[in-house]
Formats: C-alpha cells, structure tokens, sequence
C-alpha cells in the first residue's frame, strides 16, 4: 500500500479515536457535574475503546513513515496523549478509586489530540484546500510531506529521553488530577462522586507520589537530553530556551518536595503548588519550542 | 570554630536551601528572557545600547546579559555546591550512624528461636492490647496444634508478600525489624551527591575545558595550530588548544532522504598522533571519535569549496578555495559572497551542483559569477567547471577544482566522566527516592503472666497515607493468620 494511502487511514483512526475521547471526555464531566454514577463506567470504557484506533493509528504511521511517532509536532502530541492514556489506565487499575480523575485527564489528552490532528500535514492539506479552494499553494501547504529522521537522532540517549518526555507528561497529568481531586473534595466533601475517591490524605499522597514520578521521568528527561547533546554536539548543556526551562521546572518540582518535605507544606497548599509547577512544564513542552528559537523548534515543529 | 559552626547551620538550614533553589530558578528566568550575549551579536547589543543606554548600562552591570558566566551566578552555584556537600555529608553520617546502632543483622534460624522460646514456655497465647510508633494494631493469638516453626514461617510468609525482610533483632527489647526498600533511606543522599558531582563537573569544565571548530576540505589536514581553528572557546585555565595529532579528511559523504532532508553525513578521516602513527575512522554525527582525551564531533555544516585560479599577468598564479555552505533543498543554489584574497576582485556566486536538474551531487557543475573590483563589474556569466573567465585583458579566473568541506568539532574536557557520573547518580538517587520509599514494620512479643502480646508498628519515610493503609492490610493479614490458631482478641 501507498504512503500516502496509509497516512490517510492514519489521520481517519485518529479522528476515530478523538471522538471517542470527546464523548469520554463529556461523561467524565456529566460524573463530576451531574454526579451521574453510570457515567464513570461509561466514560471509563469509551476511553479504553479509544485506545484501540489510537494505537492501530500510531502503528500505521510509524510503518508508513518509518519512525516512531516523535519527530513532527503531530507524532510528539499523539504518542504523548497515547502514554498519557496508558498511564491513565494503569493508574485506574491500580487504584480503581482513582477513576474520577479522568475528568482531568481526558479533557487535556483531547485538547492535545485536537491539536495533534490539526497540525498534521494531511489535514493541513485538506483543510487549506477547504478553505482557499485549492487556490493556496504555499504556507501551510508547504508542511505537507513526512519529516525523515536527521542523523543526529539515533542512539540510546535520544530514545530514553524521548520515552521520558512522555511518560514525565503522563505522570504529571495524574498528579494534576488528583492535586485537582483534592482541591474539589477539600471544598464540597457532601458530594456523591467524591466520596468514591480515596481520602483526602490518600489524594494526597497520590498527588505527591505522581509528582515524584514526573519529577524522575523529568529528571531522566533532562539527563539523557544532556547526554545525547554531547553525544551530538559535544556539549550537554548550551542553556537553549528549553534546557533552561526543563531546568526551572526541575528546581519548581525541587522546590515542591522540598516544602513538603521540610515545611510540612501538604494538603491545600501542596496541591496549588503542583498546578503552578505542572503549568511550568506545560510551558516548556508546548510553549517555549513555539515562542522562543530552539534547538528542539526545527525538529518539533 | 564558631564560625564553621554558623557556615554549617547556615548551608544545612531549610531557609537557606530553599532560597538557593529559587535563586537560581529566578537566575535561570532572567537567564532565559534577557537576551544573552552568547545567544545574540554584538550588533544587536550595539543597538540595543543606542536605543537605551540607561536601562543597557544596568543590565550590563548587573550582568544580566550573561547570566550563567556573572560572578553573582557563580557564587550562587559554589554557594549550592557548599550547602549539598554538607548536606551529603550530614545525611551519610547519620545514616551510618543509625547503621552502628542495629543489633545484628537477623537470621531465619534467630528469628525462629525467638519465636519458639516465647511460645514453648506458654503454650496458651491470648491476644491482648498492642501498640506501636507511628501506625497501631493489636494482634494476638492462642497457640493450638500448630507448631512454633510453622508459626513462624507464616508470620514471615505474611512479611514477604509485603515485600519486607526481617532483617534486624533487638534481643533485649525483643523486637524484629521488617523493613521494605531499604536502599531508599539513600536515596537523598545519593541524588544530592549526584547533583553536587554535576555542578563541580561543570565548574570543572568551566575552568579546563577546550572547544574549537574547524572547516576541513577533503583532501586536506587539519594541523592541530592555532590558526587552523576557524573559531575557539577555551574555558579560563585553558591556554591553548593543540589536541596534539592531525587529521586528514579523505572523504566527505552526505547523504539525503527523498523529500531532501539530509540523512546522514560521514568524514572518512586518517589521525596521525605525534608519533606519526596513523590511525583510520568514520566519523558521523552519530558517532563522535575519540583520541588521546580528546572528542571529534561531525558538524552538521558542510558543502563545497570551489577551486579558483587567478591568472594575473606578471604574477604568480594563485590559487584560492571558497566555502559555500550546503542549502536544505537541492534546488537551491549554493550561494556566497566573498573577496579574492591579496586582490580587489570581490566574487558573487550562485553554484548549481547539477545544471540539468536539481540535485545536491556535483555531476554537472557550473557556477553563476559576478566578479567586481573597486565596485566596477569586471564579469557576470555562467562558468562551468574547468572554464575560464576573462576579467580583464590581463586577468582571468578558473574553476578548477569542486571538493567537499565539512566542519568537524573538537572537545578536549576531562571532567566528562564526572558528568556522566553524576547524571547516573542524581537519577538513581531520584529513583531510590520516590519509587522506593523506605518503610519499616517492626513485631514486639511482650510477656504478660500468661499472655504473649504480639505488637506491630510501622513507620515510612514518605507518602505516610499510603503507607497507612498498606499497613492495615499487614495487620488484618497478622490477626487472620494467628487466629487460625487460637483465639483472637482484638480492641
């Protein structure tokens, strides 16, 4: 089969697997908001459903184009929302109490896939198409094609730091997620669907110990990007926009387990504390490549 | 004495180590939205100086237009340097401390002696109140048919599917110790050891470390002097860069991916050290070399260097290679603007690879030349490869040769191994931290006439909720397990 071919059916799995995640998304919701009980089930296996043309989509383009799914700004959103899922799950299976905080989780992984789809470049394609009546011939066209792996991608170093980025993104969404959890059971604790969760000092702790996980996977993150530029470049550490802001959300997270740790800063204060740094790491995976000029922005966008 | 006193409470206080912390995220901050004079060209911070000379004379005094080589900066890092090395320091000696402290390490045969004397002499075991350090339960139990090593054994059983090991005695109080990831009371001391090695790696490399960049055309060697480098960064301590061999490049291959994009590049290099020993590698970006301490890196800049001859009546004919960097698409001629050397002539040219169609392979060269001197053209025109242009009726220009260049990199630091080290270290500590947390169960027998109380505590040096209820579960699995075998009493 065609390349070309096999990106299309890529791009309709995908738009397969959003919509499962939107109507995942809508019940999760309708469980916090409504306290609708059923919902959670629901919401729970429409996302697991999801998966399935998720990963048949991340499987297909990584055959068409010959790489895994983290060179373009589309690959890196859709196989961080693909380890966001599966971390997500895993949790839920672990600690089956945790479900409810998918009506965190979910709606940051569609808000990820909407951009994910959106900036690839088939659809770019059809939707400059769409709009300019095939009149436009340059701009957001001239991103159509498949970007092929430059040389200096390759080695042990890149791959761990790539799985890394990943999995720090998926750990700190569920530390995001019950950080959340705890805030909104500390305030309306009556509430049906909350007291399905674990108590309040358990979402804490959960909160903490996912921040812990990130704050490694940060860590490994920041590391093996170190290594692999010295491998490259020889340098690790040239202070590029994004080294520097990888490594003030490490000294954010620093500081967080720190207070912790010595301050006995816990509870409510913890949990604002971790939406200030997971906003900061946001920043830096979503924000900086496109504002500031990089090294990761030629690979990333 | 007083006063290494006060250094050490004030490096170890919480206050001060927060406040490091955020002293050098802020740092980083300014660091990142500043413009850094290693990031921009000195006409921008010409510019910048005209346009505000106020506010550039505070930025610059204040060195906030070089963040990470300031003196305040670096008084911050040896400051956090000092305050992790005692912290090391402290932690590992508490550690060891509490190490000297344990009775003995416990075997199974100790373990189930203890046992077995306790409920040999009362043989009837009742359940009675218990309590202990940090979590609480109260188990009992009444000894029936069961033998005091099974007993044991299930007791034990219970432990390790916890995942705990009983690994310290305390005759005299008559307590065990279980524990659970033990190498996470490390933890911390390894991370901060970890990240004390990086910040004195890069002090390190900040001091020795050497760095030039050279632009190698195939054919050619590179002798190692101080004006082969095309550009040079040498760290405060460092003098001068002689890596101390040279190195020939035999042949340069880049090599494209159909949509254009360059997928790889390899130099085909011979090393001969001060011996005259030669030595043949491959060199990609992939694949840094090393030799004699020092580390070559495949530049991803490269492209041809065109070969000109000046014929000049009355001279010496002098023959002279401009560089041209290589474009991303093949359709884009390879452009440069510069002026022949000991001349006027300044020279303009577009160079096509291939004249029929576009590639990045020199098959059909030929280049677009504009010649000037004194700001007067002297020629324009298409020459290809081995033709000559007239300048003049007494000057005229060759292209006779079309090679490869490609920028190769040097490092010579030899605190690299000390960074390696402490990434290793700083992640492994992280790890220990946060995934092994360190919990601790201990079991106590108390004799009470003719009641034998079993006691069970459990402390963890993080997520405390967590632990709590995994705690719980021990203890619910205890109180099962010993009322099997008699009666159970618990309140």
């Amino acid at each position: 089969m065609e390349t070309i071919q096999l990106l299309k059916y890529e791009v309709i799995l995908h738009w397969v697997a959003l919509f499962f995640y939107l109507f995942s998304t809508i019940f999760f919701i309708r469980h916090v908001t409504f306290k609708h009980e059923k919902s959670l089930k629901v919401g729970l296996r429409l996302a697991l459903i999801g998966m399935i043309p998720h990963t048949i989509a991340l499987g297909v383009r990584w055959y068409a184009v010959g790489h895994g799914p983290y060179l373009q700004q589309m690959e890196s959103f859709s196989s961080t929302v693909w380890v966001s899922m599966v971390m997500f799950l895993v949790c839920v299976y672990k600690v089956p109490r945790l479900k409810s905080i998918g009506f965190v989780i979910l709606p940051c992984c569609l808000a990820m896939m909407i951009l994910g789809i959106i900036s690839n470049p088939w659809v770019s394609d059809q939707l400059a198409q769409a709009l300019d009546h095939g009149r436009l011939e340059k701009g957001i066209y001239a991103r159509a094609g498949v970007a092929k792996v430059p040389p200096t991608f390759c080695g042990v170093w890149f791959v761990i730091h790539i799985t890394f980025t990943v999995i720090a993104v998926g750990a700190i969404l569920i530390s995001l997620g019950t950080a959340i959890f705890y805030l909104l059971k500390k305030k309306k604790s009556e509430n049906v669907c909350y007291k399905r969760l674990p108590s309040l000092e358990a979402l804490d702790a959960y909160s903490y110990k996912y921040a812990g996980f990130g704050f490694i996977s940060w860590t490994i993150m920041v590391v093996s990007g170190a290594l692999w530029a010295e491998q490259s470049w020889g340098r690790y550490w040239g202070w590029d926009p994004i080294e520097t802001w990888a490594l003030i959300t490490l000294l954010l997270f620093g500081i967080y387990l720190h207070l912790r740790r010595f301050f006995k800063w816990q509870g409510e204060k913890a949990a604002w504390f971790i939406v200030v740094c997971i906003a900061f790491a946001i920043a830096t995976m979503f924000v900086i490549p496109f504002v500031m000029t990089t090294v990761h922005s030629q690979y990333f966008l | 004495m007083l006063l290494m006193q006060k250094l050490k409470r004030f490096l170890l206080s919480r206050k001060t180590v927060i406040s490091l912390i955020c002293a050098v995220g802020i740092s980083c901050l300014i660091g990142s939205t500043i413009p850094q004079i290693t990031r921009k060209s000195p006409q921008f911070f010409e510019q910048w100086e005209a346009g505000s000379p106020r506010l550039y004379y505070v930025i610059d005094l204040l060195q906030l237009n070089q963040v990470y080589t300031s003196a305040w900066f670096l008084i911050l890092i040896a400051l956090a340097a000092l305050s992790l090395a005692c912290s090391v320091y402290y932690q590992s000696k508490t550690l060891i401390k509490s190490k000297a402290t344990a009775q003995r390490e416990i075997t199974e045969r100790s373990f189930k002696d203890f046992l077995a004397l306790r409920l040999v002499q009362r043989p009837e075991v009742r359940g009675r109140k218990s309590e202990a350090r940090g979590q609480k339960s109260e188990v009992g139990g009444r000894r029936s048919e069961v033998s005091v090593e099974e007993l044991a054994d299930k007791i034990k059983k219970i432990f390790k599917a916890g995942g705990y090991r009983p690994y310290l005695a305390i005759e005299e109080s008559r307590c065990f110790l279980f524990g659970k990831n033990r190498a996470g009371r490390w933890g911390s001391v390894i991370f901060h050891l970890g990240l004390l090695i990086c910040i004195l790696a890069a002090l390190y490399g900040l001091a020795f470390q050497k760095k030039g960049f050279v632009q190698l055309k195939q054919a050619d060697t590179f002798q190692g002097k101080n004006e082969d480098w095309q550009s040079k960064s040498l760290a405060v301590f460092a003098a001068n860069f002689d890596p101390g061999f040279q190195v020939y490049l035999n042949k340069f291959t880049p090599s494209y991916w159909e949509n254009d994009q360059i997928k790889n590049l390899e130099s085909s290099l011979t090393i001969t050290d001060s011996k005259g020993e030669a030595r043949e590698f491959l060199l990609s970006p992939a694949g840094p070399i090393r030799f004699q301490g020092t580390k070559v890196y495949q530049s991803t800049h490269y492209g041809y260097a065109l070969g000109f001859i000046l014929k000049k009546e009355g001279s010496k004919d002098v023959l002279t290679d401009f560089l041209l960097d290589a474009q991303r698409k093949k359709d884009k001629p390879l452009e440069g603007k510069m002026d022949f050397p000991t001349t006027d002539y300044i020279l303009d040219m577009k160079f096509y690879p291939n004249l029929i169609e576009p590639s990045f392979y020199a098959t059909l060269p030929g280049v677009d030349l504009t010649v000037t001197e004194k700001g007067e053209q002297r020629f324009k025109g298409r020459v290809l490869f081995s033709q000559r242009a007239r300048l003049n009726s007494k000057d005229s220009l060759s292209f006779v040769r079309i090679r490869y260049w490609t920028g190769l990199t040097f490092v010579k630091n030899c605190g690299m191994p000390l960074v390696y080290s402490g990434f290793v270290l700083s992640t492994l500590g992280a790890f220990l931290i946060f995934m092994l947390p360190y919990k601790q169960v201990y079991l106590k027998v108390t004799e009470d006439g003719n009641n034998v109380q079993i006691s069970i505590g459990g402390r963890s040096n993080r997520y405390k909720a967590l632990f709590s209820e995994e705690f719980k579960e021990l203890a619910e699995d205890l109180e099962k397990e010993l009322g099997k075998h008699g009666n159970n009493s618990v309140t």
